[in-house]
C-alpha cells in the first residue's frame, strides 16, 4: 500500500524549490493534502494551460502574426511559462508535462489501481499455492482461488491486459533509447536489485551514495540535492540536518557530556526538530525521513511499514545464519507482530513496498509498442551484461563479481526468451547426464540402442503446422504416418512408376506406408501432385543434392502464384507474378500435407539413410525384395490445430484459466505463437526534436525484406530473395553514410528526409510494414511517447514514397524494371518522372538498362501495407523482373547457389548498379546534384560474408563485427544455419548483422572518439530518443568504439494480435500467422519383420499355456513332498 | 509387430510359472512370502553382479570383462541360493510352528513344511525364475511392441545383414529361452537345496549342485 503513493515524493520535490513562503504552503497541501485525487496538481495545471494558450498562439500567429490578440496571447503564453517555471522548477517543454503527473492520476483514482491488485494476485497466488500444496480439495483452496480469480478479472478491467506473473502493470520505462532520467535510472537500480542481487546493489550504491535497502526507495535521494539548493525550508533538508545534528550531539556527547558545545549542540538539535515539525507536522523519527509523509496514509502506517523490512531484513539475516536458533524465532515473531500491528492500523495486509518506478509511469495497459520496447530493453540488458561478464572475467574469472555477473547474465538470458529457459533446462539436464556419465563412464547401451539408430532432428529442420486466420498448413505427426518402408527416390522416374501403385511391384508383402529419401529438387510441379495425392507416403526426407547455379532455369519456388494474395492493397490482383516459378498455385506452404516432411543437411546422416535403404530395401533391378525391411519412423507433434483465431485466442484464455497460469511462471501457454520478427530502421538523419515545423518533414521509405520461407519453413537461404537486396541497401546507407555532410545538408533544405527500412515477415502478409503502418498511424512509430524528449514521431502521412528493390542478381541481359503503381503515378507525375529519369541515368552509367512499368498492378512489395491506409503514398519497385518473376526460386529451400566468378561478378554488379541507383533516387528526392556512389569492396566483402560463406560469422569481416557479441545459443536450423525464416523468436543471426551493418554504415563515431568503454556509451543513450549509441567493433579493425547513430530496431508481430477485438478469423487487413508449439522425435531406423509370425506367436503361446496347464494339474504336492524318512523334516523341520 | 505379439511372448514365456504358482503357490501365504524373498534375493545378487561388472569394465577391456562378469554373476546367484538356504534353515523352526496343523494360530491355508524341502525348492526357485526371466524380457518384448526388431544399428555398422539372425522367429526364441531360464532357476534351487541339505551327510553331497553350476555357465554362455 504504501510503496503506491511512492510516486507522490516526485510532487514534493519541485515544492521544496520555491522560495516564497505562500507557494510552499500551497505545495505543502499537494504533497501531503488529498492530492492523491490528481486534480488540484499546480504544475499540471499550469502545463495544460501552456498547452493550450500555445495552441492559440499558433492559430492565431498563422492568421496574422503581428496583430494584437497575438501580441497578447503570447505575452500570456510567456507569462504561463514563467510562472510554470516557478513551480516546477524547470523550464516549460512541450510533450514534456511536469514529472509524474500521470502516475498521480493512474495511481490515486482508486485503491484498484492496478498496481494493488496485481500486488493482490501474486499475494493471493502464493497463498493458493500454499493451500493447494496442504491440501488441493479444501474449502480454504477454494475460496482463495476464487478470489484470485476475482483479483485477476479485476485487475484485467483495471488495466485492459490479462495478468501476468512477473509483469507488472505498469509499462516499464527503461527503453533503450528512452530511459529515463537520472532519478528514474535510481528507482529502475532500485527495482532491478529485488531481481537481480549484489550487481546492482553496487550500481544502486555509485548511483545514489547509500547502500540499498529494501523498502527506501532511492526517490526519497532525490529531492535532497534539489532542496538543499534552493533553501532550508525543505523538511527532507531539515531531516538531513537533524541527523547530523544528532550525529554530532552523539559524538560530543561520548567526548564530554556536559561541555558547553555538546549543550550547544542539543539546542541545536532540539530547534532544528521543532522546525521539522513545523514543516512535517509530525515529529522528527529517526529513519522515517520526511519524504515518506507526503501519501495519505500516516506516518505511523509508514513507520511500521519500514519497521516490518527492517525486521524481515534480520529475519532474513538470521535465517541465513542458523534457521533454528532462538534469536530468529524471536525476529519471526516480532516480524509478524509488526505485520499485524501494521493490519491493524491499515486494515490490509502488509506487502513489501512496490517498486516505485512502476508507479512512476502511466499505468496504462501493456500495449504491443511498449513491450516492444521492453523486449529491446531487455536485450540490450543482456548485451550490457555480457559486456560486464566479459570485462569481469577478463578481470578474474573466478571472483565473486564475475560469478554473479555470469549468474545475472544468465538470469536476464532466461528472461529474454522462453525457449532459453527450456534450452538452460535442458543444457541442466545434459550436464548432470555428462556428470553421471563421467563419474561412472559405464559403457552402457541400452537396449532400443540395438533396435533403433536415431538421427536427431534439429529444431526447425522438420515441417511443422504453421496457421492463419482461417486455416492451419504444414505437417502433423500422426500415428498413420509415423512409420514407413524407407524408399531413396533416385530419379523422378521412380515417382512416376512406383508411387500410383505404392511399390507393390518392388515390396509385394508390405502393405504399409512409405518414407521418401529424395533431393528437394525432386520436388517439382509434375512430382508434388502424385506425391500429394498418393495415401501411402507417410513422408519426405528431403536433402540437398545439387546446388543450382544462379542460371539454372529450374521451377521450385515454394511460393504461391501470386504472393500475399490476400493481404494485397489490390485486394485479390488475380496477377499470378510468380506462376513461373511456383511449383504449386497456391503454393507449398499453403497445403495442409498429409505427410510429413524433414530437411536433413548432414550429408553422413544422409549416407546412413541410403545406406539403411541399400541393404534391406534395394531390390535387383526390376525384381521384388521380400523382408527383413529398413524402416524408419519420425514424429512431429503439433500443440496447435485449426486456425490462429482457435489456437491463440482460445490459447490465451486457457492460459488465464487457474491452473495453467500459477504453474507457468506467466509464460504464453499458448499452443500457437504469433509470428514476430525484428525491423531494423535506419535513419541517416536523426529525428527532429523541434517544438513546432513549419513544415512536416516528408520521408522517402528505402525498403528491403528481410525474410523468406521454404515448404520447411526454416530451411530458406534466401540468397536472391532477399539478401542480395539487403547488399545493395546496406551499401546504399554506407555511402550516404560517409557521405553524410552533403547528405544533411539537402535534406534539411528539402525538409525531405530518407528512412532505411528492413521489414521482417513480409512473405507472411506483411507483417513487419503493416505493424509499422500501424505504429505510425498511432503515431508510435519509431517510439510511442514517452515524456522523455520532444520526439517528432513519424506519421503516415509523412511517408511519400516507398522504394524497394527485390531479386536482385537474377536480371536476364542486364535489364532492369521500375515499378510505378499507374493511379498514383498520375497524381505526381512531374516528380516521379524525375526521379525514374535519375535511375535510369544511373543504371545506364553502369551498363543497365531499365525498364519504366507503369502499372495498374504493381508486384507484391511493403507498399501495400503502407497503401492500405494512406492514398498518397507512392510505389517505386525496382527489379530484374516484369510482369512474371525472372526467378524461379524465390522463397523456395533451394534458393541457393553455386558461386564461379562469372557468376559472382555478374550479381554484384547488379547489385552495385541497383545500389547507385537507390542513392540516384534517394538524391533526386531529397535534391541532392551529385548522387554518392557505392563502395565496390563493401559490396564485394558483404557477398563473401552474406552469400558465399557457409555460416553467418564464418567469414572475417562479420566475425570482427561481432566482437564476440553474438554466440550461437540454441541448437534450432536457424541460428546454427543460414535462414531467413522470421520465427517466433527473433533468435535469427540476421537481424544482429543487419542491425550492426546499419550501425557501420550510418552511424559515426567522431562525436564520441572520447567514450572508451561500452558502459559510458550505453549511457550516453540513456537521456535521449534521438540516437542510440552502441560500442560495436569497426567490421574493417576489430576496434570497438561508440557509435552514434539514428538505427533502431523493433520487434514487432502483426497488429492483428495487438489490436483489441481484431478478429482473426473474418479481418483479413493484417496477417494472421501463428506457428504451432510443437515436439519433434528423432528419426529412428529399424530392422522391419514380417508380421504375419504374430498370429503363429498367438497360437503357440495358447499351445504353451495349455500344455503348462495339463502338466501341471498332473502334479500334487506329493510330487514335491517326498518322504526321504528324515526324523525332523517329518516333524517340520525339513531343510 | 505389435501389442499382440507382446502379450503373445509374455504368455509364451510365463505360462508354467503361472500355472506352478496357481497350483502350489496361490493358496498359501508362506509360500507366496518365499516366492517374493526369492525374487529379493535374485535382485540383489544381480545388483551385486553389477557393481562388479562396473569395476570389471573398468579394468579390463571389453570381451575379458563381460564373460568375468557373468561367471561372477552367476557365481553370486548360486552364493544367493545357499545364502537363501541358509536363512530358511535358520527360519524353519519358527515357520514350523506358524504352519503346524492343529494349532490355533495358523492361517488359513497355510500347509505344513513336513518332508517339504523341494517343495520350498520349487516355492523360492520359482520367484528367482520368474524375476530372471522377466529382467531378461522385458526390454524386449517391450521393444517387439513396436515397429522394429533388434539389429540396425549394427547392420549399419557392419555393413550386412546377418545371416544368422533369427529374423521373425526372434520373438519365439526369445520367449522360449526365458521360458526355459524360469524353470532353470526352479531346477537349480531343488539342486542346491539338495547339496546343501546333504552336505556333511553324504559323500556324493555336492553333484547335485555342482551339476546345477555347470548347467548355469553352460546356459549362460550358450546364450551369449
Amino acid at each position: 500500500m504504501s510503496g503506491v503513493e511512492t510516486p507522490l515524493l516526485l510532487i514534493a520535490i519541485p515544492d521544496g524549490h520555491t522560495t516564497t513562503p505562500a507557494v510552499s504552503k500551497e505545495s505543502q497541501k499537494v504533497a501531503t493534502g488529498p492530492s492523491t485525487t490528481g486534480s488540484s496538481n499546480a504544475g499540471l495545471e499550469i502545463y495544460n494551460a501552456i498547452d493550450a494558450q500555445g495552441l492559440i498562439v499558433r492559430e492565431l500567429k498563422a492568421k496574422d502574426a503581428k496583430s494584437q490578440a497575438t501580441k497578447d496571447a503570447i505575452a500570456k503564453l510567456l507569462e504561463l511559462k514563467k510562472q510554470y517555471k516557478e513551480v516546477t522548477g524547470t523550464d516549460h517543454k512541450p510533450g514534456n508535462p511536469p514529472a509524474s503527473q500521470a502516475p498521480v492520476a493512474a495511481s490515486s483514482t482508486s485503491s484498484n489501481s492496478a498496481l494493488d491488485i496485481y500486488n493482490a494476485i501474486d499475494a493471493q497466488g502464493l497463498l493458493v499455492r500454499e493451500l493447494k500444496g496442504k491440501d488441493a480439495k479444501s474449502q480454504a483452496t477454494k475460496d482463495a482461488i476464487a478470489k484470485l480469480l476475482e483479483l485477476k478479472k479485476q485487475y484485467k478491467e483495471v488495466t485492459g491486459s490479462d495478468h501476468k506473473p512477473g509483469n507488472p502493470p505498469a509499462s516499464p520505462t527503461p527503453a533503450v533509447a528512452a530511459s529515463p532520467k537520472s532519478s528514474n535510472s535510481a528507482l529502475d537500480i532500485y527495482n532491478a536489485i529485488d531481481a537481480q542481487g549484489l550487481i546492482l546493489k553496487k550500481q544502486y550504491k555509485e548511483a545514489t551514495g547509500t547502500d540499498h535497502k529494501p523498502g527506501n526507495p532511492p526517490a526519497s535521494q532525490t529531492p535532497a540535492p534539489v532542496s538543499s539548493s534552493s533553501s532550508n525550508t525543505s523538511p527532507l533538508d531539515v531531516y538531513n540536518d537533524i541527523e547530523k545534528q544528532g550525529n554530532i550531539v552523539r559524538d560530543l556527547k561520548s567526548k564530554d557530556a556536559k561541555s558547553q558545545a555538546t549543550k550547544d549542540a542539543i539546542a541545536k538539535l532540539l530547534e532544528l526538530k521543532k522546525q521539522y515539525k513545523e514543516l512535517t507536522g509530525a515529529d522528527h523519527k529517526p529513519g522515517n525521513p520526511p519524504v515518506a509523509s507526503a501519501p495519505p496514509i500516516s506516518n505511523n502506517n509508514d513507520d511500521l511499514s519500514k519497521q516490518i523490512d527492517a525486521q524481515g531484513l534480520i529475519v532474513r539475516d538470521l535465517k541465513s545464519k542458523d534457521a533454528k536458533s532462538q534469536e530468529t524465532k524471536d525476529a519471526i515473531a516480532k516480524l509478524l507482530a509488526l505485520k499485524k500491528q501494521y493490519k491493524e492500523s491499515t486494515g490490509s495486509d502488509y506487502k513489501p513496498a512496490p517498486s516505485p518506478a512502476a508507479a512512476a509511469v502511466p499505468s496504462t495497459p501493456v500495449s504491443a509498442p511498449t513491450s516492444s520496447i521492453d523486449e529491446n530493453a531487455l536485450l540490450k540488458e543482456i548485451e550490457d551484461q555480457g559486456a560486464i561478464v566479459r570485462e569481469a572475467k577478463s578481470k578474474d574469472p573466478k571472483s565473486q563479481e564475475s560469478a554473479d555477473a555470469i549468474n545475472k547474465l544468465l538470469a536476464l538470458k532466461a528472461n529474454f526468451k522462453k525457449t532459453y529457459v527450456v534450452m538452460t533446462r535442458i543444457a541442466i539436464l545434459v550436464q548432470i547426464f555428462i556428470f553421471f556419465n563421467f563419474v561412472t563412464t559405464i559403457n552402457c547401451e541400452g537396449f532400443f540402442d540395438e533396435v533403433f539408430q536415431r538421427i536427431n532432428i534439429q529444431e526447425g529442420t522438420a515441417c511443422y503446422r504453421l496457421l492463419n486466420g482461417t486455416d492451419q498448413f504444414g505437417c502433423h505427426g500422426t500415428s498413420k504416418n509415423e512409420n514407413g518402408l524407407l524408399v531413396e527416390i533416385k530419379n523422378e522416374q521412380g515417382i512416376f512408376e512406383n508411387i500410383g501403385k505404392c511399390f507393390k511391384n518392388i515390396y509385394p508383402d508390405y502393405d504399409g506406408m512409405f518414407w521418401l529419401l529424395l533431393p528437394v529438387e525432386m520436388i517439382k510441379k509434375n512430382t508434388v501432385a502424385i506425391i500429394k495425392t498418393s495415401n501411402c507416403i507417410a513422408g519426405l526426407v528431403l536433402y540437398n543434392e545439387k546446388v543450382f547455379n544462379i542460371d539454372d532455369s529450374i521451377e521450385a519456388s515454394h511460393d504461391s502464384e501470386c504472393p500475399n494474395r490476400l493481404s494485397d492493397f489490390y485486394k485479390d490482383p488475380a496477377k499470378n507474378i510468380n506462376s513461373k516459378g511456383a511449383i504449386l498455385p497456391e503454393g507449398l506452404r499453403d497445403i495442409h500435407w498429409d505427410l510429413q516432411m524433414v530437411f536433413i543437411d548432414n550429408s553422413t546422416e544422409i549416407e546412413v539413410l541410403k545406406k539403411c535403404y541399400s541393404l534391406f530395401n534395394q531390390p535387383i533391378s526390376g525384381g521384388t525384395i521380400s523382408h527383413p525391411y529398413c524402416g524408419m519412423s519420425f514424429k512431429l507433434s503439433n500443440a496447435a490445430a485449426g486456425n490462429s483465431d482457435i489456437c491463440y485466442r482460445r490459447g490465451i484464455d486457457a492460459m488465464n484459466s487457474l491452473q495453467i497460469s500459477l504453474d507457468t511462471n506467466g509464460q504464453n501457454n499458448a499452443p500457437c505463437i504469433p509470428l514476430v520478427g525484428y525491423n531494423i530502421f535506419g535513419l541517416p538523419i536523426g529525428l527532429s526534436t523541434l517544438a513546432n515545423f513549419s513544415r512536416e518533414p516528408t520521408y522517402m521509405v528505402l525498403a528491403s525484406r528481410m525474410d523468406s520461407f521454404g515448404v520447411i519453413a526454416d530451411v530458406s537461404p534466401g540468397e536472391i530473395s532477399v539478401i542480395t537486396s539487403l547488399i545493395a541497401m546496406i551499401s546504399a546507407a554506407r555511402s550516404i553514410g560517409t557521405n553524410f555532410e552533403n547528405w544533411s545538408k539537402a535534406s534539411k533544405k528539402s525538409n525531405k528526409y530518407l528512412m532505411f527500412s528492413t521489414f521482417n515477415g513480409e512473405s507472411f502478409d506483411y507483417i513487419g510494414s503493416s505493424a509499422t503502418v500501424h505504429l505510425m498511424r498511432n503515431s508510435e512509430f519509431p517510439l510511442p511517447i514517452l515524456n522523455i524528449t520532444q520526439l517528432r514521431n513519424i506519421n503516415l502521412q509523412q511517408i511519400e514514397y516507398v522504394v524497394e528493390v527485390q531479386q536482385l542478381g537474377s536480371s536476364k541481359n542486364k535489364k532492369l524494371y521500375a515499378h510505378v503503381d499507374k493511379k498514383r503515378y498520375s497524381n505526381k507525375k512531374e516528380e516521379i518522372d524525375g526521379i525514374l529519369k535519375r535511375i535510369r541515368e544511373s543504371l545506364v552509367q553502369d551498363g543497365y538498362t531499365i525498364n519504366m512499368s507503369i502499372e495498374n498492378v504493381t508486384p507484391p512489395s511493403s507498399w501495400h501495407s503502407f497503401a492500405k491506409f494512406d492514398e498518397n503514398v507512392q510505389n517505386l519497385v525496382i527489379a530484374p523482373f516484369d510482369e512474371t518473376y525472372e526467378y524461379g526460386r524465390f522463397n523456395s529451400m533451394l534458393d541457393k547457389n553455386t558461386w564461379n566468378d562469372e557468376n559472382k561478378n555478374k550479381v554484384k554488379k547488379e547489385i552495385e548498379a541497383v545500389s547507385n541507383s537507390i542513392l540516384s533516387t534517394a538524391a533526386q528526392y531529397v535534391g541532392l546534384e551529385n548522387a554518392t556512389k557505392v563502395d565496390e569492396k563493401l559490396i564485394d566483402i558483404l557477398f563473401e560474408c552474406m552469400i558465399v560463406s557457409r555460416n553467418w560469422f564464418d567469414c572475417d569481416f562479420f566475425k570482427k563485427l561481432n566482437g564476440g557479441r553474438y554466440e550461437f545459443i540454441g541448437q534450432t536450423y536457424s541460428m546454427q544455419s543460414k535462414s531467413t525464416y522470421i520465427g517466433v523468436g527473433g533468435n535469427n543471426p540476421l537481424r544482429f548483422i543487419l542491425h550492426w551493418l546499419y550501425i557501420f554504415a550510418l552511424g559515426s563515431d567522431r562525436e564520441t572518439l572520447n567514450v572508451k568503454d561500452g558502459k559510458s556509451c550505453m549511457h550516453l543513450s540513456e537521456n535521449q530518443a534521438v540516437y542510440s549509441y552502441d560500442w560495436q567493433p569497426n567490421p574493417y579493425t576489430g576496434n570497438f568504439s561508440c557509435y552514434r547513430s539514428s538505427v533502431r530496431f523493433n520487434q514487432l508481430q502483426s497488429p492483428a494480435f495487438d489490436i483489441e477485438g481484431y478478429s482473426i478469423k473474418n479481418n483479413r487487413t493484417y496477417s494472421t500467422w501463428t506457428e504451432s508449439v510443437y515436439t519433434i522425435d528423432s528419426i529412428k531406423l529399424f530392422i522391419m519383420e514380417d508380421s504375419s509370425f504374430d498370429y503363429i506367436m498367438l497360437i503357440l503361446a495358447i499351445f504353451v499355456f495349455i500344455l503348462s496347464i495339463f502338466s501341471i494339474t498332473r502334479c500334487k504336492e506329493d510330487t514335491f513332498i517326498i518322504d526321504e524318512g528324515e526324523q525332523l523334516a517329518e516333524s517340520g523341520e525339513p531343510l | 509387430m505389435g501389442t499382440l505379439l507382446t502379450i503373445s511372448c509374455y504368455i509364451f514365456t510365463f505360462s508354467p510359472s503361472f500355472c506352478i504358482f496357481c497350483r502350489f503357490i496361490a493358496h498359501d501365504p508362506v509360500r507366496i512370502i518365499l516366492f517374493f524373498l526369492g525374487s529379493f534375493f535374485w535382485l540383489v545378487s544381480i545388483l551385486f553382479s553389477s557393481l562388479i561388472w562396473l569395476l570389471l569394465s573398468q579394468i579390463l577391456p571389453k570381451p575379458q570383462s563381460f564373460f568375468l562378469a557373468i561367471s561372477t554373476s552367476i557365481l553370486i546367484q548360486e552364493s544367493s541360493r545357499i545364502a537363501y538356504f541358509l536363512l530358511l534353515k535358520a527360519a524353519q523352526s519358527g515357520l514350523n510352528k506358524i504352519t503346524k496343523q492343529g494349532q490355533i494360530s495358523v492361517a488359513p491355508g497355510v500347509s505344513d513344511l513336513q518332508n517339504s524341502r523341494h517343495m520350498l525348492g520349487l516355492v523360492c526357485g520359482l520367484g528367482m525364475g520368474v524375476i530372471s526371466a522377466l529382467f531378461l524380457t522385458m526390454n524386449a518384448f517391450a521393444a517387439f511392441s513396436g515397429p522394429g526388431t533388434i539389429g540396425m544399428p549394427e547392420a549399419l555398422l557392419k555393413s550386412t545383414v546377418d545371416v544368422n539372425r533369427a529374423g521373425k522367429y526372434l520373438p519365439a526364441f526369445y520367449s522360449a529361452s526365458a521360458l526355459l531360464l524360469s524353470c532353470f532357476h526352479v531346477c537349480w534351487t531343488i539342486m542346491i537345496w539338495d547339496s546343501c541339505h546333504r552336505f556333511g551327510r553324504m559323500p556324493t553331497a555336492y553333484l547335485p549342485g555342482f551339476a546345477a553350476l555347470i548347467t548355469h555357465f553352460a546356459v549362460a554362455y550358450l546364450d551369449s
